[in-house]
């Protein structure tokens, strides 16, 4: 059994990390705001896609736009809207890509429901460098259209790799613009 | 991008077809194609799908943009299957069947006729995927999608959420475009000048306006649900639409059973693979 | 039973230092059409807000006292069914539709009250047909006009067979032919179907024949409640607030305050009411008011020979041969209806669009070669929204970008942000970050942006709409002082009184062609061409036109002109 100094000094660690329950509210809150988020976002993900905005990386490669807006929106959507985002990002290139998408928003929603700043910055890129890229060549194997694991791994790692900064700025330069986002994204 | 989200309007097989077996279909083709490696077994599909299209008076050209938009990503798919592809690093192991190095002074990267075989495959695969998408978007209007999530047991705000944010594509896609130009009138040269830091500090221009426009865009949304009612009582909440399975709909979802089961014995047994082709084509030369 | 009680409502928006309402006492009895005004963050939008429950169930906060909408307590009872009792429309036509067609837009708020399928469609077709929109169901409502847009979100709000309609500011963001549409339905819901109307609106003159009473706001508070006729009296301490009272009234009042009576009685609210006062004056042979004389014709700065246009995914000519010449030190006025080309037309003058057909010069170099932000360092644009700019994080670094972009070397960098915030009165908040500002904080950054970079011409893209007017006054004066420093101007609108207070030169477009191009002085005399394009000259020239057997010249513009016309003919 702890004494209070003791259980103070542990909760001291494990506090700055992760959100409270009162700053979180619950997981499948799904009221109409987090519906009208989850159709902006969804849909603006989607605009970016059928814009074709990105950055192009190397012939036939392109940063896609959208990728940030699948990282960033779950922030504010919750979680059963990061499945709204995850299907509308994913349309715009094939129905194939929803299963790809929908995991990772809702995976995203979730470092953002319980971390605070900065620690959702680290999960999200060790996220960017380790998880995305495997589940990606996973689907694209699956598909057979990069038929190389590693390969397909390698491809999707530097993409995301530029994710990474594009999402660490975005997120920063709207925590200091609006109040609104600082208070909800935290 | 070239993809265009608008309904062609008509009476065909595919306008008739409820939404859910018609996602079943487009489902199904997708899973089959991924069984089959072989050219001509993926051909003769995409020209289903193509006899599909004109038989619903739909413009083949017009559906067939979207190819031509992602050729690149088409043509580098076939060309990574040509040497990576699992028929090619099979073949390659018996060195009769290499046909040359694409790097010859390494003797790296063999090429087989296999693999040629077999990326071919690829690449029709993959337009036959991306072409589906655009057929989907032609036949079935947005509020259809939802109804049949719905009827599937989807939480119908999830689904609302969804018909929601696709109807707000072509007002963002609006936003961008304004954003960008708004941007270039301060002297922002755009996304596509530079190298690459320049680039990736060029895109918090478009995207942090674009972001801030979507929050305030969910918020007004949010508020005109509210207004109209949304939350008074979601289990309760009638559609004024009805959609209905009739009998073109089973005795598609009856067809597609039977393609499936066909599709699957044909796997399992070893058919349909780029060997198919190969034989053919080795039969013919030699 | 009263439609609304509003009993000492103060409430506080969460995290807000100040109340947004402040002791609110209203009554408002059952079928009344009531006009609420006030300046900008007055209340207005928070008090609709409480009609229908979103304050305080969906915007959380402190609210103190009572508010009973058709007798229900509205912190007792859900939006959702007070939903049922009063409806809200918004000013932002676009982003409160939210289904794909027509016809699934006005089901969908009775789809949610879960009303049988037969009764949704027999008040779909009721809604539709009270707004003029039968033969639209499968339409796209984002493909819609603005008139007819804000038409589908009030029959949405029908179908709910609502008591009690409230509309904030429904036609600030339209043109127009828009706004007209818009408020022939409002008055056939006031008079017609005798519903409880509550209107927000900057257009005083538009509602002061509608409504039965009107509410000024400000700073939280009622500060004026009474019919029109006598809160118009008032009009000095309106005009304090920065609101726009109908321009007979201002007149009227400023005429009386100078010690010019007309008869006694009450300032007149209505034209025919002027119109009656004045008609009795018969001016002697006054001189005509100075028209500028000829001046000095700078040389010219922007061409356009010959332009067409065509937008890629359509056949129409936006633009259909257009011929302009504008010159140095110009103060230009293009006016149409949306869709007219005037947006069209000014996006060559920088290069964001290139013409399919003709060209367009600016200072001699052709457009359809040289960049945007090449374009950009002569010609500023000012967008009507400023928030699709600003994206830093300090208003300096805003400023900054601009002169980044454009290649100014750091040195000289500070000194152009201090001088420039300066003049647009935003020094203060150069190391805040501008999205704690208000709209019309925001706005000026924008333009400091813009000005920044200091260009010889401005494109300004209606400051006017959407704007309470003393924003857009502010916008306007900048232009002037601009003007004045030797900048060519040229800003797009479709209000009238604005173009005439500001403007010595206006160019009518509609379908895409210019109707008109010469001395705005005229322009109001071209009634053919006013009605075509479906325009209404301000009031005074009305009242002038009106006036005309009695000697009025009918070339007069302004209050200003106008009152010192009668000043000199009466006293």
């Amino acid at each position: 059994m702890l004494s209070t100094l003791e259980s103070n000094r542990a909760l001291l660690i494990i506090m700055p990390i992760f959100k409270t329950k009162e700053e979180r509210g619950s997981i499948w809150a799904f009221g109409s705001l987090q519906i009208g988020y989850a159709a902006a976002f969804g849909g603006l993900a989607f605009a970016l896609r059928a814009l074709g905005i990105g950055i192009p990386i190397a012939p036939g490669m392109l940063m896609d736009a959208r990728d940030v807006v699948a990282i960033v929106g779950p922030a504010f959507s919750g979680l059963a809207g990061a499945i709204i985002i995850g299907i509308l990002a994913a349309l715009p290139s094939a129905v194939f890509s929803v299963q790809c998408y929908v995991p990772l928003t809702m995976m995203h929603s979730l470092v953002f429901r319980y971390l605070k700043w900065p620690w959702y910055h680290v999960i999200n890129s060790i996220l960017l460098l380790t998880v995305y890229p495997t589940w990606w060549a996973v689907w694209y194997q699956i598909f057979g259209f990069i038929p190389n694991f590693w390969v397909a791994f390698a491809s999707n790692l530097i993409a995301d790799a530029v994710y990474i900064p594009s999402n660490i700025i975005l997120i920063e330069i709207l925590r200091r613009y609006s109040p609104a986002a600082k208070r909800i994204i935290g | 991008m070239g993809l265009r989200i608008e309904v062609i309007p008509g009476e065909s097989f595919l306008h008739k077809l409820d939404a859910r077996p018609k996602f079943l279909l487009f489902l199904l083709i997708t899973v089959i194609v991924i069984y089959f490696t072989d050219p001509i077994y993926v051909g003769a599909i995409m020209l289903a799908v193509l006899l599909l299209t004109r038989a619903c008076n739909i413009s083949i050209r017009k559906t067939g943009v979207i190819v031509k938009a992602s050729s690149p990503l088409l043509i580098m798919y076939g060309l990574i299957n040509v040497v990576l592809g699992p028929a090619n690093t099979l073949a390659a192991k018996t060195p009769s069947n290499i046909l040359f190095y694409l790097m010859p002074v390494m003797n790296w990267f063999p090429v087989t006729p296999q693999g040629i075989v077999q990326s071919v495959a690829i690449c029709i695969r993959y337009a036959i995927v991306v072409y589906l998408l655009q057929l989907v978007l032609f036949t079935t209007p947005v509020v259809d999608i939802v109804l049949a999530l719905v009827k599937w047991k989807f939480p119908s705000s999830l689904a609302l959420g969804t018909s929601i944010g696709f109807n707000f594509v072509p007002v963002f896609m609006n936003t961008a475009a304004s954003i960008m130009d708004a941007q270039a009138c301060r002297g922002w040269k755009g996304l596509k000048s530079g190298n690459l830091a320049d680039r990736v500090r060029a895109l918090p221009v478009l995207l942090v306006p674009l972001f801030l426009h979507g929050i305030e865009s969910a918020q007004k949304i949010a508020v005109a649900i509210e207004a109209k009612g949304f939350g008074y009582n979601l289990a309760k909440r009638t559609y004024s639409r009805e959609i209905r399975l009739r009998t073109i709909d089973y005795v598609t979802l009856a067809v597609e059973c039977i393609i499936f089961v066909v599709s699957t014995i044909l796997y399992y047994t070893g058919y349909g693979t780029y060997m198919f082709t190969y034989s053919l084509l080795s039969g013919l030369r030699l | 039973m009263n439609s609304l009680e509003f009993d000492n409502v103060t409430f506080s928006y969460a995290g807000a230092k100040e109340p947004a309402l402040k002791d609110i006492n209203l009554k408002i009895p059952k079928g009344q059409s009531v006009l609420i005004a006030g300046p900008n963050a007055a209340g207005k939008t928070t008090l609709c807000r409480c009609m229908n429950g979103l304050v305080p169930h969906f915007f959380i906060g402190d609210l103190n006292g009572k508010v009973t909408i058709n007798g229900i307590n509205s912190k007792q009872s859900g939006i959702g069914q007070l939903s049922q009792v009063a409806g809200l429309v918004f000013d932002d036509p676009t982003s409160q539709l939210v289904c794909s067609t027509v016809k699934d837009e006005a089901a969908f708020g009775a789809e949610n009250l879960g009303v049988s399928r037969e009764e949704i469609d027999r008040r779909v077709t009721d809604a539709l047909e009270a707004v003029r929109l039968i033969g639209y169901e499968t339409r796209i409502p984002q493909t819609l006009s603005g008139g007819e847009q804000q038409a589908i979100a009030i029959a949405s709000i029908m179908v709910m067979d609502p008591e009690i309609f409230v509309l904030d500011e429904p036609t600030s963001n339209l043109d127009p032919i828009g706004s007209m549409q818009v408020l022939s339905i409002i008055s056939d819901l006031a008079r017609k179907q005798e519903k409880t109307l509550i209107v927000v609106s900057h257009s005083i003159e538009h509602f002061v024949d509608l409504a039965d009473r009107i509410i000024v706001m400000n700073e939280g508070r009622v500060v004026l409640d009474d019919a029109p006729k006598e809160v118009l009296q008032k009009t000095e301490q309106l005009l304090d607030m920065g609101l726009s009272p109908p321009e007979v009234t201002t007149l009227f009042s400023r005429l009386r305050a100078e010690g010019v009576s007309l008869g006694g009685g009450k300032i007149p609210i209505r034209l025919e009411e002027a119109y009656g006062a004045l008609k009795n004056v018969s001016a002697r042979k006054a001189p005509e008011p100075k028209s500028s004389a000829a001046e000095k014709r700078g040389d010219v700065v922007i061409e356009v020979k010959g332009v067409e246009f065509r937008y890629p995914s359509s056949d129409v000519l936006a633009l259909n041969g257009i011929n302009i010449e504008i010159r140095k030190n110009e103060f230009v006025a293009i006016i149409g209806q949306n869709g007219s080309g005037k947006s069209t037309l000014v996006k060559h003058f920088n290069g964001l669009l290139r013409p399919s057909g003709g060209t367009v010069s600016v200072y001699g170099l052709g457009t359809a070669k040289t960049p945007v932000w090449e374009l950009s360092k002569r010609v500023g644009y000012v967008f009507q929204n400023p928030d699709l700019q600003l994206f830093n994080t300090t208003v300096r670094n805003e400023i900054d970008f601009s002169l980044k972009a454009i290649g100014m070397p750091l040195e000289k960098r500070g000194d152009v942000v201090e001088s420039v915030s300066k003049r647009l009165n935003i020094q203060q908040y150069l190391d805040t970050s501008p999205g704690t500002l208000d709209k019309g904080g925001r706005q000026r950054v924008a333009i400091a942006a813009i000005l920044a970079m200091n260009p010889d011409i401005f494109v300004i893209d209606e400051p006017t709409t959407g704007q309470d007017p003393a924003h857009s006054r502010q916008v306007m004066n900048i232009a002037r002082e601009l003007h004045s420093e030797g900048k060519t101007i040229v800003f797009i609108t479709h209000n009238m009184e604005i173009v005439a207070e500001y403007a010595p030169r206006g160019i009518i477009m509609f379908h895409g062609r210019v109707l008109y191009d010469g001395p705005v002085r005229q322009l109001f005399q071209q009634t053919e061409v006013l009605k075509e394009s479906f325009l209404e000259a301000p009031q005074m020239v009305r009242l002038a036109h009106m006036l005309r057997n009695q000697g009025f010249p009918s070339t007069l513009l302004t209050v200003e002109e106008m009152g010192e016309f009668i000043k000199q003919n009466v006293g």
